[in-house]
């Protein structure tokens, strides 16, 4: 395949490779946006990587009072898991400790229709002793627990979905600054979209890993092969003497086409300023396709 | 609404018994068939074609009764899926024992609305019930689940020995509401202070759950989506049988 440049960005010929993951939704309420991010905050806090964190969790948009439940502002969550069984203890956890806490908090299911579902308010109903209330309305069953402040209206279960994770892309730039700077953009343009989560801090990764270390009790390692300070001894560098940063964008969505789209729309804003603004090539990260089902070639996305 | 279309047709004051009259049973049915089924009526047998004139439509897209003067008694009675809407006013046990779908009536309602029939132990399992005036007494006795909105006022024992769901009384009610009641919600429209008879104050807040019945009565018009508040004074009861239900009074 001939060269690829946008905006005089090199497009290297790779492929990001995704994995199959499991997602579920939660639609979280609070008083006021302040109390709303207080909530998802603390609901998605630790949670980058299934690796270490057993989840991936991130705000997916913010909701209008006209969108919720029950007519106040608030949040889609989304939270990916490697099954059901880890999604279903490590959500009912998050929410009974960071939602059911949070004062004015309010937690409804964001997908109503999956493979299989999760409890949420019934598995954290016995928190109230006794004084739980049901309510069913249609089709979905409500549980209302005494708290301090009032009541903690909890949806009974929700669904979960066959999702990926792991889609990305790497920022090649000339300086720290201007990579921030790029990865800043491709987070901006990619948040607004449905369906896609970038569960890193701020939207970006600077450690990404490879698979393996020297050390035998760990699983993964620095990536040696992106690493600017490690380039004049690391064999296998990837990084052209003018690289001084990289930055790394990991999408997890509900489909292909929410990742496709994501890293479309995140490369064309990183590529943006071009040479110019100090980019000097967008990569991908992969295992030699031999682990992921899901491989999003650059340049297909981007033709 | 589209769907199978009855016109009562017989002498004003009959009382027919409807529970024989479901859009489950007669889904699929041609305007013949449905004609030639059994009514029991006025103490005696009749057919459905005898009562009513029979508009060409699927009962399964639901069914409107015009009542014209005859007294309906158990309308929707034991019905599980689809609609009924009645262009008039009903007797009584109208939803009783229902276990799904929608059963809307414009006028008034009778006694035993959502109730449990004679000798059964539990009233409406599912499906919502809406009435646009008013309704008799024992209004969703032993009622398990499911969602009653009357926009007027209900009678004496509203949600009596009620197990759970929701009944919405738009003009408040008559004597000894929530007598037996182990859980549910019974929800007055109109303001009250005092504390029923087995009942304990349990004040006055913003409850969040109203928004929630407020979305699932959408589309009804019913006088809980018009209500501007969620602001609502609660009573716990029946003491007497464990004080797991309420009676919430809007402020």
């Amino acid at each position: 395949m001939t060269e690829m440049r946008i905006n005089g960005v090199r497009i290297e010929d790779t492929f990001a490779e995704a994995f199959p993951m499991t997602y579920t939704r939660l639609v979280i309420t609070a008083d006021t946006p302040a109390w709303v991010d207080a909530a998802t905050s603390s609901l998605t806090g630790f949670a980058t990587s299934v690796i270490g964190c057993g989840c991936e969790a991130a705000v997916e948009r913010l909701l209008t009072a006209e969108e919720t439940p029950d007519s106040r502002p608030g949040a889609a969550v989304m939270i990916f898991g490697m099954s059901t069984g880890d999604l279903a203890k490590l959500v009912v956890n998050r929410v009974g400790q960071c939602i059911m806490t949070s004062p004015g908090s309010a937690c409804y299911a964001g997908l109503l229709e999956g493979t299989k579902r999760i409890p949420l308010g019934g598995g954290l109903r016995y928190f109230a002793d006794g004084h739980q209330i049901s309510k069913k309305f249609g089709d979905r069953r409500f549980w209302r627990l005494p708290v301090m402040d009032g009541e903690f209206v909890c949806e009974d279960s929700v669904a979960v979905a066959k999702g990926i994770g792991g889609g990305n892309f790497l920022i090649l730039a000339a300086s720290h600054r201007l990579c921030l700077a790029a990865a800043e953009a491709a987070v901006a343009a990619i948040r607004p979209l449905p369906g896609i989560i970038l569960p890193f801090p701020g939207g970006v990764v600077r450690s990404g890993s490879k698979v393996g270390s020297k050390y035998k009790a760990l699983i993964a390692s620095t990536n040696t092969r992106f690493c600017p300070t490690l380039r004049a001894v690391e064999p296998e560098t990837l990084l052209t003497p003018d690289v001084e940063a990289v930055l790394e964008l990991v999408l997890d969505g509900t489909d292909e086409a929410a990742i496709r789209t994501g890293m479309r729309a995140g490369i064309a804003a990183a590529t943006a300023g071009g040479t110019a603004a100090g980019v000097l090539a967008i990569t991908a990260g992969n295992y030699g396709g031999k682990l992921g089902p899901h491989h999003f070639h650059l340049r297909e996305v981007m033709a | 609404m589209s769907g199978m279309t009855l016109t009562f047709r017989g002498k004003a004051g009959t009382m027919v018994d409807m529970s024989a009259i479901l859009p489950e049973r007669l889904a699929g049915r041609t305007v013949e068939t449905v004609a030639g089924l059994p009514l029991p009526c006025g103490g005696g047998q009749s057919t459905v074609g005898d009562m009513f004139d029979l508009s060409a439509g699927d009962a399964a897209e639901g069914l409107l009764i015009r009542p014209i003067g005859a007294v309906l008694q158990r309308v929707g009675a034991g019905m599980t899926s689809g609609r009924i809407l009645v262009d008039g006013d009903v007797g009584g046990h109208a939803g009783a024992g229902m276990g799904g779908g929608q059963l809307r009536i414009e006028g008034d309602a009778g006694e035993a609305l959502g109730g449990a029939l004679p000798g059964l132990p539990l009233g409406m399992r599912g499906g919502l019930i809406s009435v646009g005036g008013s309704a008799g007494d024992r209004v969703a006795e032993r009622m398990r689940r499911g969602i009653i909105v009357v926009d007027g006022a209900v009678g004496a024992f509203a949600a009596g020995f009620m197990v759970a769901g929701t009944l919405a009384a738009g003009r408040g009610c008559g004597p000894h509401p929530g007598f037996g009641m182990r859980r549910g919600t019974l929800l007055l429209g109109r303001p009250q202070d005092t504390a029923p008879d087995n009942f304990a104050d349990g004040g006055t807040r913003d409850w969040l759950f109203l928004h929630l019945l407020r979305r699932a009565l959408q589309g009804t018009g019913s006088w809980v989506e018009r209500a501007g508040t969620t602001r609502a004074h609660r009573f716990i009861g029946d003491v007497a049988e464990g004080g797991h239900g309420e009676i919430l009074a809007m402020a």
